[in-house]
């Protein structure tokens, strides 16, 4: 029986670790396996995308109707997903923190939360099947531009799995689930000594979810919080990245397939450009994916102006609250709700004088 | 309000002094209007033009640094701005437009300055530069893991530890259950933005021990008054047991003469180890 221990995710690294999971649930519905403890951890890393997309396809079909699911695409499903995931990790872990729950307690809350989402959209996917279904063109997606696109995210994925390169100023994420996980508790201590706390912390850090997701996360799957939080979890926060670009190379370049396989091409390498400073986004994904600011500037913020520039507000009402409950803001008032705000008003300034343009022009 | 303004416009300098994919977005913001592209997205353009100004004007700088609650640092206030989208973008109708001009003819020109597009954003990306030192990180933790391994095997109930700094700073995330006398806040003080609690100035005094300690056992510290003061190893061994620690890691630097005499003073036992001397009662 195999076992993923931290030095073997280290030595090894986890891409060989995705392989490897890969490999053994095909051979496990093949019969030509039994089944182990391990396949949990498998599960969470191939099960992870099919989750989040049927999450997100729930979502998006009670938001905005059966009908009107044509102008999404996987990305969309994918990123609402993640977005609801963050949302019942939210939930859970306020819950916990107002009534005193222990750890244990609320990693139940969060898996009921996440069961009830899943099945919810499942049941909301089956009864509501749009009237006609649409037809993707395949002919187009076969670009040598996307080869290039995907060697350079492979590239990516072996510097933060092999390389790796894990930036650990400022943050103390491994330390707070692995505390949550040792004292069954949230913030019983500190997390920095272990030792109780003399003078407390403040409450508006207390609320924020993501150890929370991440110490749930390790619970349910047997993982040790450092092969989730530095090796894990980036990986899903570059998936995301790469979707809300998608999704934001969709608004940019409406009509040109190629230019947006290019727009993909750029971002990646821009992606890599960045690995230079601090607070750049190159280097928030590639060394520090974990963190709430990182996953705000990496994923809710394209994709928020994504869904501003089609007027998807619905959506860009939930990427406000994944980052209400995720990033320390001003009492809810972050990025993306400024952003958002920011692009209603410039979009109606453009459309008053589009309208003018138009009056005139009928003078 | 002085000091804001004066963080805005020291942060923006920085900000600009490692790499330089701020000026490339700035280049590509003046390339999409002279091309007259920014009409595709007028919205995304106008508003990245706005948020752009804001953050490189001190005023609204210091006013977005207030909004984002003072806690993050002035580089995080670009997460406003779209760079890497609009940046993007850009070099897609740049690159387009040189595509044009090969399919014309004009072959030699069109790769010459798509290849000089590619070197400019080389360029800005900073080569060379690293924001921290992965080797070492690596080694440091490699380090921890033989000490952490080791108390682990020892298996004497719970461990209240003190140690050098690359041992503390991933002594927590490899074992949970260890107690230490200070954090990775003692120096990265970022870090004390998550909670109230503050070190006593001995606490503070075996930190520097413990960093500046030569191979007899003697650093030098500061009184309270910030006058310079020799830190004797002995008192710093006894401040720790009563600040609780039960396991104290010392540097290999120290002589085996001077760690014995802490030992006995310790009322415990040294013992040698790869990189380090360790304590225990």
């Amino acid at each position: 029986m195999r076992t993923y221990t931290a030095d073997a995710v280290d030595r090894v690294g986890c891409f060989s670790l995705c392989l490897s999971a890969i490999c053994d649930i095909v051979a496990l519905y093949s019969g030509k396996k039994e089944a182990t403890g391990d396949v949990s951890m498998q599960f969470l890393i191939v099960g992870m995308i099919p989750v989040s997309v049927l999450i997100g396809n729930g979502v998006i079909r009670v938001l905005y109707g059966k009908n009107s699911v044509f102008g999404f695409s996987a990305a969309d499903y994918f990123l609402t997903g993640e977005i609801a995931v963050i949302g019942a990790a939210g939930a859970a872990h306020l819950c916990a923190v107002s009534t005193g729950l222990t750890f244990s307690r609320s990693v139940t809350v969060f898996a009921g939360l996440l069961a009830a989402l899943t099945l919810v959209s499942l049941a909301v996917t089956i009864l509501c099947r749009p009237a006609e279904r649409q037809r993707a063109d395949r002919k187009a997606e076969r670009s040598p531009l996307l080869v290039f696109f995907w060697l350079l995210v492979l590239s990516q994925v072996l510097y933060m799995t092999l390389g790796g390169g894990v930036y650990l100023g400022g943050d103390m994420t491994v330390e707070t689930v692995g505390s949550f996980l040792h004292t069954d508790g949230i913030y019983q201590v500190n997390p920095l000594t272990g030792a109780e706390y003399r003078e407390g912390m403040p409450a508006r850090f207390k609320i924020l979810c993501l150890p929370g997701l991440y110490g749930a996360l390790c619970r349910l799957f047997s993982l040790r919080p450092e092969t989730l939080v530095w090796r894990l979890i980036p990986l899903a926060t570059l998936l995301g990245c790469y979707c809300a670009y998608a999704c934001l190379a969709r608004c940019i370049f409406k009509e040109d397939t190629g230019k947006r396989h290019f727009f993909l091409v750029l971002t990646a390498m821009l992606i890599w450009a960045g690995n230079y400073a601090y607070g750049m986004d190159g280097f928030g994904v590639l060394n520090s994916g974990w963190r709430g600011a990182v996953i705000r500037n990496a994923v809710l913020v394209p994709y928020l102006i994504s869904l501003c520039l089609r007027k998807r507000w619905k959506l860009a009402a939930l990427c406000i609250v994944a980052e209400a409950v995720m990033v320390w803001t001003l009492y809810g008032a972050g990025v993306c709700l400024l952003t958002a705000a920011a692009l209603a008003v410039c979009g109606a300034i453009w459309r008053r004088a589009d309208a003018r343009r138009g009056r005139e022009a009928a003078v | 309000m002085r000091e804001l303004l004066l963080n805005a416009w020291s942060g923006w300098l920085q900000f600009t002094s490692g790499g330089k994919l701020a000026a490339l977005l700035l280049l590509s913001l003046i390339f999409l209007w002279l091309g007259g592209k920014w009409k595709k997205e007028p919205v995304l353009y106008s508003y990245t033009v706005s948020a752009a100004l804001c953050c490189i004007v001190p005023v609204t700088a210091a006013a977005l640094m207030l909004y984002q609650t003072k806690f993050y640092d002035y580089e995080w206030i670009w997460s406003l701005v779209p760079m890497t989208a609009v940046t993007a973008w850009a070099a897609v109708e740049f690159l387009c437009l040189q595509r044009h001009k090969f399919e014309s003819g004009r072959r030699r020109e069109a790769l010459s300055v798509s290849v000089l597009l590619l070197a400019v954003l080389v360029l800005c990306s900073g080569p060379g530069s690293s924001v921290y030192d992965r080797r070492q990180e690596r080694q440091d933790r490699l380090r921890a893991q033989e000490v952490m391994t080791l108390l682990a095997e020892q298996g004497s109930g719970p461990f209240c530890l003190w140690a050098p700094r690359e041992i503390l700073e991933h002594a927590r995330e490899l074992d949970p259950s260890v107690e230490l006398l200070y954090g990775r806040n003692m120096w990265d003080i970022s870090l004390n933005s998550y909670l109230y609690d503050t070190y006593s100035e001995d606490l503070q005094d075996l930190y520097l021990w413990m960093e500046n300690t030569d191979e007899t056992g003697l650093a030098v510290g500061k009184d309270p008054e910030g006058r310079k003061v020799i830190l004797q190893g002995e008192d710093c061994i006894n401040k720790a047991v009563s600040a609780g620690a039960n396991c104290i890691i010392l540097p290999e630097r120290m002589n085996s003469e001077s760690v014995e005499e802490l030992a006995e003073a310790l009322g415990g036992s040294a013992r040698r180890l790869e990189h380090y001397y360790l304590l225990t009662r």
